[in-house]
């Protein structure tokens, strides 16, 4: 154990002592996110399905449209000019365009809801029902305030109620001049009461149930934006594991003094794995950290579970292909081409992908925990049984 | 007492090292010499229990046991065999807590100063000189006192001045009476620090014996190589 301890300890030491590699471990990672925070930012907002939005009404009724579609999660709008409108649409620069037509509020007050909006879409256009759904949503909210209000105001004056007559006496005293009379106030409260219902949560719920057919005939439908940034931060992390993994052949002409020493060959093995486990997993924490501030319905638990396993699992492939390594340039070589391979043809990444998405839709994340533990574990044995055999080989 | 008996060593079943036979006894220090590939290395590898005979059988006071006779070796390869980016310090002190036997600080101290290291202590050994770095990777491998010391080619590539120190130092351990096995190729060291020379070419020992005996056996002895060394060493 003491032997453990020792290796253990000077694995650090040589680590720290090496103050450019390690300033790039910990550098590098915030680097990457803040070049990544922006492509993810973009990605997100590109995701999104791109609607032309011209307003000539320009009333506080258009405006609370536009609001409306602006905060939409799916929709992102383009706000057009009448003349580049529909070059728009043809072009394919927006999929829809919606025109809020200029008497939009009259025909609202008089209760005429033909017209009211016009939308323009290409034969190529996919999102348009979507967005025929929404603005129907919004306008039928906007008609809904407007019955709600109105129907209290007509009871009132049905039944020769008055507003507060405390604030109806206020408003004569003060005489604002602001042309507001109480059945005025009173229209816009109810308004405003009505139109509250509907935030933050609709009052009609719909309760959705997932079938399995679903679940394991049809692809998850993954954020498009986050696979990419996840498979990105997993790749870098096995490239720093992987740089981690070099006092394989840097000691390779210590190692006959150590045949000489009381090391144990496990001893060796164990005390560097962990020592350059330890400098990883802080880098871990940071890319776990700074993942969770960009995509914030991450789980930390969840993603930092997997990262955990994840780096071992590139630490012992780093390992095993350093053994076969003579020199940095070497190494460099090799690690960049199996980064690369792994990524893009199959390699551990895939369970860190899968399980952070599997998560975020609800599901399962145990399945690839399992899968990548199990990958894990039979690095550990054959990296172990390598690293013996290289010994050897050296010595 | 070291015996050698007909010890062999294949690679890919070429033989570098043919049927060797000789005995040494504590004291005696021998420079194991002989041209490039000629079998030095392997020969000093397997007498320090690096690598394993293919044929034959090496004993060290009576025991054949790698493990028993590892502890009794202080082997120093031909690389150097250093961390880096740790002090000297740092080094000695992980070394001594690896070696087989419990190691003084006095022991340390003693090794540091025969050298001359103890005003670079605390300097980082990448930036020691190549003599210093030669002059540590010998000490690390003396740490545990040992009773058969095996160097291989230890002043390559330094200067004459550090070269001459490490000379002066190996007579000082060696004067406790250890039993030295040295290989080199500079004629003047050896002459300096040897009293036995086992000279190999092609994996068959040509000559062995005392410096004296070498100096008489030189002209009758049909290899050219011993001779040209001989006539060198002569002069």
């Amino acid at each position: 154990m003491k032997q453990f301890v020792h290796i253990f300890l000077l694995r650090l030491k040589l680590l720290f002592a090496d103050r450019k590699q390690l300033i790039s471990f910990f550098v590098v990672p915030f680097l990457a996110f803040v070049a990544l925070y922006f492509f993810y930012e973009e990605t997100v907002e590109e995701g999104k399905i791109p609607i032309g939005l011209l307003d000539l009404n320009q009333t506080d009724y258009s405006a609370r449209i536009v609001e409306r579609l602006l905060t939409h999660d799916s929709i992102r709008v383009v706000l057009l000019e009448e003349s580049a409108l529909k070059q728009k649409v043809v072009t394919n620069q927006v999929d829809t365009a919606v025109v809020i037509t200029s008497d939009f509020k009259a025909k609202l007050e008089n209760d005429e809801t033909k017209q009211l909006i016009e939308v323009f879409h290409s034969n190529t256009s996919l999102a348009t029902p979507i967005v025929k759904e929404v603005l129907a949503a919004e306008v039928m909210r906007l008609l809904s305030n407007k019955a709600a209000a109105d129907r209290v105001i007509d009871r009132i004056e049905k039944y020769g109620l008055t507003a507060n007559p405390a604030v109806e006496e206020q408003n004569k005293s003060s005489n604002r001049g602001n042309g507001h009379s109480s059945l005025e106030e009173m229209w816009l409260a109810a308004w405003e009461y009505t139109d509250a219902q509907w935030e933050p949560i609709p009052l009609m719920t719909i309760k959705v149930t997932e079938l399995d057919f679903y679940k394991s005939e049809v692809e998850i439908p993954v954020n498009k934006s986050l696979e990419p940034l996840l498979l990105i931060i997993s790749t870098l992390m096995m490239y720093f594991a992987f740089s981690l993994s070099h006092w394989v052949f840097e000691d390779q002409l210590v190692r006959k003094r150590f045949m000489f020493s009381v090391l144990r060959a496990s001893h060796y093995f164990l005390g560097n794995f962990f020592a350059t486990y330890l400098v990883a997993f802080v880098q871990l924490v940071i890319f776990v950290s700074l993942f969770v501030v960009i995509v914030p319905n991450v789980s930390f638990v969840i993603l930092g579970s997997l990262l955990v396993m994840y780096i071992a699992c590139c630490l012992l492939i780093g390992i095993m292909l350093a053994c076969f390594c003579r020199s940095v340039k070497q190494a460099l070589v090799i690690n960049l081409v199996v980064v690369a391979a792994t990524s893009m043809l199959v390699g551990p990444q895939q369970f860190v992908v899968e399980g952070v998405i599997a998560n975020m839709y609800g599901k399962d994340f145990f399945q690839p925990f399992l899968l990548l533990s199990m990958l894990t574990l039979l690095f550990f044995v054959t990296s172990y049984v390598i690293v013996r055999w290289n010994n050897a080989r050296c010595q | 007492m070291l015996v050698v008996n007909k010890v062999s060593k294949f690679y890919r079943k070429k033989s570098v090292v043919k049927a060797i036979s000789f005995s040494m006894n504590q004291g005696d220090r021998i420079a194991v010499l002989g041209p490039n590939g000629a079998g030095k290395t392997t020969l000093l590898e397997m007498l320090a229990t690096v690598l394993k005979p293919d044929g034959g059988v090496i004993q060290y006071n009576n025991l054949t046991n790698e493990q028993e006779i590892r502890k009794k070796v202080g082997y120093v390869p031909q690389d150097l065999a250093l961390f880096t980016n740790i002090t000297v310090r740092e080094q000695l002190k992980f070394w001594a807590q690896m070696s087989p036997k419990a190691v003084s600080q006095a022991k340390i101290t003693e090794l540091v100063m025969l050298v001359g290291l103890t005003e670079k202590l605390n300097e980082k050994t990448e930036h020691l000189s190549g003599g210093m770095k030669r002059k540590l990777n010998i000490i690390l491998s003396l740490l545990h006192d040992p009773d058969l010391i095996i160097l291989d080619e230890p002043t390559v590539g330094i200067d004459i001045q550090s070269k001459l120190e490490i000379i002066e130092f190996m007579k000082k351990i060696c004067d406790s009476g250890k039993l030295l096995f040295f290989s080199s190729h500079d004629l003047q060291e050896i002459e300096q620090l040897c009293n036995k020379i086992v000279y190999l070419e092609e994996g068959r020992i040509v000559f062995s014996g005392t410096l004296t005996e070498a100096r008489a056996a030189a002209k009758q002895i049909g290899s050219t190589s011993f001779a040209t060394m001989m006539k060198y060493l002569l002069e």
